[in-house]
């Protein structure tokens, strides 16, 4: 009784041991070099509730240890043999949330072959006092082009580890699904596409769940990139003739839009509407609500031509006024051309508090996430000034969404391995000063070196989605209603949906 | 006495359902085709561990890295199959009866005849394993002599266990074989219990399933296997499935009846008849083994595998003269020919009625034609092509070894280290792997490996440099591209030449021809030789006759020989084609007026 007595009081100081709170540093000699980790967390500004930023010590020894320390001087301790500092769970939020608006500084210690410790130079976490929305929706999707086999979409709880599902194509027999979307990141208010068996898009507000199909006799294809109105009764979405093709050296393939028009869909009404200014012969796509409910932004470009080279297809940002109560229509502005950004803007997002839009620009077309000129771009709504994240990588930056608060970006880069999306976050305060952003923390800090799938479209959410599941894969697998088309619109005036040529349709 | 010679026979269909499975079916091939690799990631763990049945799958995949060896991978299915064997005695409690001996046959027998189906996903035979294994420890806790509640208890562990290992449907199996069992051996108060707590967790358990897992109420209740599997299932299936409530009930019912026809005279008693009845069900069980075997089908997948391991001869020796009758059997020989420096020469030994979709596959999408696509484009050095091909296919097969293989060697080549090293760690996770992602991480640390480096180069000598849109309909148009860069690139000049030939596109043959100058074929090709002799045929027949032909004196005289046959039948090509065929039915003269599908097309 006695042994087991001894084993237990061992048992329990070597776990206290191996994670202490009493900041004892080894012995050990200074190098004044900058430790190499992966992920890359040194620098960067972090809200207070994000999980801990687990991490691989990238230098070689027998034996590891982080001390976190904070201005105060308190602090923890995590060792390791195989250089994965695995940085408890509470011990990690306690830290960040008595620390909100001040700096973590990290020292990394680590004892070579003959049993000698050496430091690196200190490198600072920041801690904002601004939190993230609590979690992160996306598809999870094979590198793939044409095919695709197993997808669903998740959500990530940001303040930890815990990954669930939202959808799976696992319960409709493999179809595709896409453009997830969600009201002004509130989990109660979601769509997304459904294709192929069981197509139709599902919308879901509160335990309302619903399956509509959105292509009508007059629109050229169902619904595809969404935007939701502030009021949550209506949807604008783009509808496009999409294909592709792929390249014979570069390794990207091309994503392009052979027709696209802009229309809103009303949820209660069951009900699309469109205007002949934004179902034009030209292609207008990427809707985006202004968060007071009275714009579509939107991206515009030329018709298909000959006379236009595919990497000459340029976007510019658009906008249009439509009042959802009385169905009227603006007319289009141009908000900043391509030829004033230099290039083709994609995937407009506006801030919450309407002050900022982010946008992607490439060197031409809007389908980014395989254009590796992708970077994003910040503009100023107030001043109409824009200029470039200063992060954006050497690789795709593409997809993006805002943090309720407007304080937190969310946004998809390859910068990692050049092949798979990953979602990063980064902080941008009032003035649109951006922090060194950070890619999605994982309880495996090396998890990223070996997973081959894409994290697309990563959308911040303020709450777990929570929808009935019961009621969510009956919605998914039942027939669709059937959208009907506003019959005040007078579709033969219409110069666009209603009227491309059969060429291009097939 | 025990009955020694009735051991001995079930020692021998052992050794018997070894040898077929090792020597008749061959699981290498069964691996090769379904591509199953086990993932030792906590990703993968996880997600096989989230829906009811993904643990058997989990198992299963795990299990089926041995098919990679035929040895190994035949001594797992024959102790599959004996365990089956062992439990189903066990849970009908002994063969006291010759029918008892028929019906503990019944499940081993149907899964070995299932077992031999190549496309079957290795979660099947598990299933039926585990069924028998569940139920032996269900019998266990109604034998074993603790309180009711204990053994309630138990049994609503078990269940709750089974459900989630198994998944709905075969957990329905469990709880109707539990039933049944329960029936035929509790009586009175203990049955009431035990089966009124079977039945309730029957419905309970996939009833509120949805609630911890993400499935549907239809999922929960009849989902059978795995979620993507090309593998759809037939009558056997679902008669394995059934097997051994089917036996339970009618041993049940032999007891209550007391119907044992044979055994109730003397002469059903003697071991002869024993034995004699046991060689028939066991001949039986080998001759059904032997007959589902789909000979077609190991042929293709034969051929495949000897494709992708690059056993060029063998290929064309394992198809010879056999009629080809799938496109992707015509791809891997048109490889093999030219692997073999034989593509100019023999291209017109097999009758290529594909035509040029027997020598490309992606004008026609389907999912068999994704990873020998990806090989096809690898050897062509259109490495862009390679991995965009490899990824599709991917996408279909996450967890194909071989397709991350073909991702990490694409990579390398083009010189895209990030990516390779992704997939090197993808492929760290399959233990099977493991030394070959050892080897690619080495190269990518900069050790040497001359076989490989001498294999990338060749690759980047060869590989385009100026992009293009990729054609799927017409590779001509790409091979061309690749020409244009590459003319040294001997494959993409011979596919390129073929690929006209098979299209019945002289001109373009013509046309494209020279730049046969840049390899050193020393004369002129024979089939082209064919072709070019039949071109200035034709044209000479406009008048437009093109001189300068340095066609063999040979070739010539079997030209006007071939001629010489249609005109002595005034033209008419069918009463020509007996005589045509035997003598000129390797030409391409042949293939152009009766084989190839744009002549057939258009007559059609």
């Amino acid at each position: 009784m006695k042994t087991i007595q001894h084993l237990l009081y061992i048992l329990i100081v070597v776990i206290f041991a191996s994670c202490s709170t009493k900041m004892t540093e080894p012995q050990s000699v200074s190098i004044n070099q900058t430790v190499s980790i992966f992920p890359d967390y040194a620098g960067v500004t972090v809200p207070a509730n994000i999980a801990p930023l687990n991490f691989y010590i990238e230098e070689k020894g027998i034996e590891y240890q982080a001390n976190f320390v904070d201005a105060s001087g308190n602090g923890f301790v995590v060792k390791s043999d195989n250089g994965v500092v695995d940085i408890p769970l509470k011990k990690w939020h306690k830290m960040l949330a008595s620390n909100a608006g001040k700096s973590i500084n990290v020292k990394i210690f680590v004892k070579d072959n003959s049993g000698k410790w050496v430091d690196y130079q200190l490198f600072t976490i920041t801690v904002s006092s601004d939190n993230i929305d609590s979690h992160l929706a996306y598809r999870i999707i094979n590198v793939g082009y044409i095919l695709w086999n197993k997808l669903g979409l998740y959500q990530r709880d940001l303040t930890s580890f815990r990954q669930t599902a939202i959808m799976l194509n696992r319960n409709t027999e493999g179809n595709c699904m896409n453009c997830h979307n969600f009201n002004q990141q509130d989990p109660e208010q979601i769509m997304f596409h459904m294709r192929g068996k069981y197509a139709g898009t599902v919308i879901a507000r509160g335990d309302e769940v619903k399956k509509v199909n959105t292509k009508t006799p007059v629109t050229m294809s169902a619904a595809a990139y969404p935007s939701w109105h502030p009021g949550g009764k209506h949807i604008a979405f783009s509808v496009n003739l999409i294909s592709q093709w792929f390249h014979g050296v570069d390794k990207k393939n091309e994503v392009y839009d052979r027709a696209s028009d802009i229309v809103v869909y009303d949820i209660e009404n069951n009900e699309i509407t469109t205007s002949p200014l934004v179902s034009t012969r030209q292609r207008e796509s990427l809707p985006n609500w202004s968060p007071d409910g009275k714009y579509i932004y939107f991206c515009r470009t030329e018709e298909v031509s000959e006379s236009i080279a595919w990497d000459e297809v340029v976007y510019d940002l658009c906008r249009i006024s439509y009042d959802v109560e009385t169905k009227t229509w603006g007319t289009v502005e141009t908000v900043l051309s391509a030829a004033q950004a230099g290039g083709s803007i994609t995937f407009p997002k506006i801030s919450p508090d309407g002050k900022w839009l982010m946008f992607t620009l490439a060197d031409h077309g809007y389908f980014s996430i395989f254009n590796k000129s992708s970077d994003l771009y910040l503009l100023n709504l107030e001043t109409n000034d824009f200029f470039p994240f200063p992060f954006n990588s050497g690789d795709v930056d593409s997809y993006h969404s805002w943090s309720g608060n407007s304080r937190w970006i969310a946004f998809s880069s390859k910068r990692l391995d050049g092949l798979c999306t990953r979602p990063y976050f980064t902080h941008v305060d009032e003035k649109g000063n951006f922090s060194k952003p950070f890619v999605m923390p994982q309880r495996d800090p090396l998890f990223y070196r070996s997973y081959k799938d894409n994290y697309n479209v990563p959308e911040l959410v303020n709450g777990k989605v929570n929808i009935n599941r019961a009621s969510l894969l009956e919605a998914a697998r039942d027939n669709a209603l059937q959208a009907n088309f506003d019959p005040n619109i007078d579709v033969d005036g219409l110069s666009g949906a209603s009227r491309i040529e059969q060429s291009v349709l097939h | 006495m025990k009955n020694i010679i009735r051991y001995l026979l079930f020692v021998l269909s052992g050794f018997a359902v070894f040898y077929v499975m090792y020597e008749m079916v061959n699981t290498e091939l069964i691996y090769h085709l379904q591509q199953l690799g086990f993932s030792s990631s906590k990703a993968y763990f996880n997600e096989m561990m989230s829906f009811p049945g993904g643990p058997a799958e989990y198992l299963s995949v795990f299990l089926f890295q041995y098919a990679y060896n035929s040895f190994t991978g035949a001594l797992l299915f024959s102790a599959i199959l004996f365990v089956i064997l062992s439990l189903t005695g066990f849970v009908l409690k002994g063969n006291r009866s010759a029918l008892d001996g028929f019906l503990i046959f019944i499940p081993a027998a149907l899964t070995a005849v299932l077992l031999v189906e190549y496309d079957l996903h290795p979660v099947f035979p598990l299933l039926v394993l585990s069924l028998l294994i569940f139920m032996s420890f269900f019998t266990a806790i109604i034998h074993a002599k603790r309180n009711t509640g204990l053994q309630i208890f138990s049994i609503i562990l078990l269940f709750a266990a089974f459900y989630w290992l198994a998944g709905g449907l075969i957990f329905l199996v469990f709880s109707l074989s539990a039933l049944i069992w329960s029936v035929r051996e509790l009586r009175g108060k203990r049955l009431l219990i035990i089966s009124f707590t079977v039945t309730i967790l029957a419905g309970v358990l996939p009833l509120i399933a949805p609630k911890f897992f993400f499935i549907g109420q239809k999922d929960a209740f009849l989902k059978l296997g795995p979620y993507f599997t090309d593998y759809k299932p037939d009558y056997l299936l679902y008669g394995v499935v059934f097997s051994l409530p089917f036996s339970l009930l009618m041993h049940s019912i032999s007891r209550f009846k007391n119907i044992d026809f044979v055994g109730k005279i003397p002469f059903g008693r003697t071991k002869f008849l024993q034995n004699s009845f046991s060689l028939i069900v066991m001949g039986g069980l080998l001759a059904g083994m032997y007959f589902h075997i789909d000979q077609q089908q190991k042929f293709k997948i034969q051929v495949d595998k000897l494709a992708h391991e690059r056993k060029w001869n063998e290929v064309l020796t394992m198809v010879d003269d056999r009629t080809i009758d799938d496109r992707i059997t015509q791809f891997h020989v048109n490889r093999a020919l030219f692997f073999t420096d034989s593509l100019t020469t023999s291209l017109f030994k097999y009758d290529q009625r594909w035509g040029v979709d027997g020598l490309f596959l992606t004008r026609q999408f389907s999912n068999d034609m994704l990873l020998p696509s990806t090989e096809l484009f690898f050897d062509l050095a259109f490495v862009n092509e390679a991995i965009h091909y490899a990824n599709e296919a991917l996408a279909q097969n996450e967890h194909s070894p071989l397709l991350i293989e073909q991702l990490i060697l694409a990579n390398i080549a083009s010189a895209d280290s990030q990516a390779a090293r992704l997939y090197v760690n993808v492929l760290k996770d399959y233990p099977t792997f493991q030394q070959r992602a050892r080897m690619y991480e080495k190269h990518l640390n900069g050790t040497t490996n001359p076989d490989l480096e001498d294999l990338i180069a060749l690759k980047r000598e060869l590989m385009p440099f100026t992009d293009f849109k990729v054609n799927r309909q017409e590779p001509s148009e790409d091979l061309i591209n690749i020409l244009i860069d590459k003319p040294k690139n001997r494959m993409a000049y011979e596919y390129l030449m073929s690929y006209f030939l098979l299209n019945n596109d002289l001109a373009s043959f013509v046309k494209y021809y020279s730049i046969g100058r840049n390899f050193s074929y020393g004369k002129v090709p024979k089939v082209y030789q064919q072709a070019l002799l039949l071109y200035s045929y034709e044209l000479g027949r406009v008048g437009r006759p093109i001189g300068n032909l340095r066609i063999e004196k040979e070739i010539v005289q079997q030209f006007n020989e071939y001629l010489s046959i249609i005109a002595q039948n005034q033209g008419n090509m069918d009463a020509a084609l007996p005589e045509l065929s035997e003598k000129f039915g390797q030409t391409y003269w042949f293939y152009i007026h009766y084989n190839s599908p744009v002549t057939t097309t258009d007559k059609q």
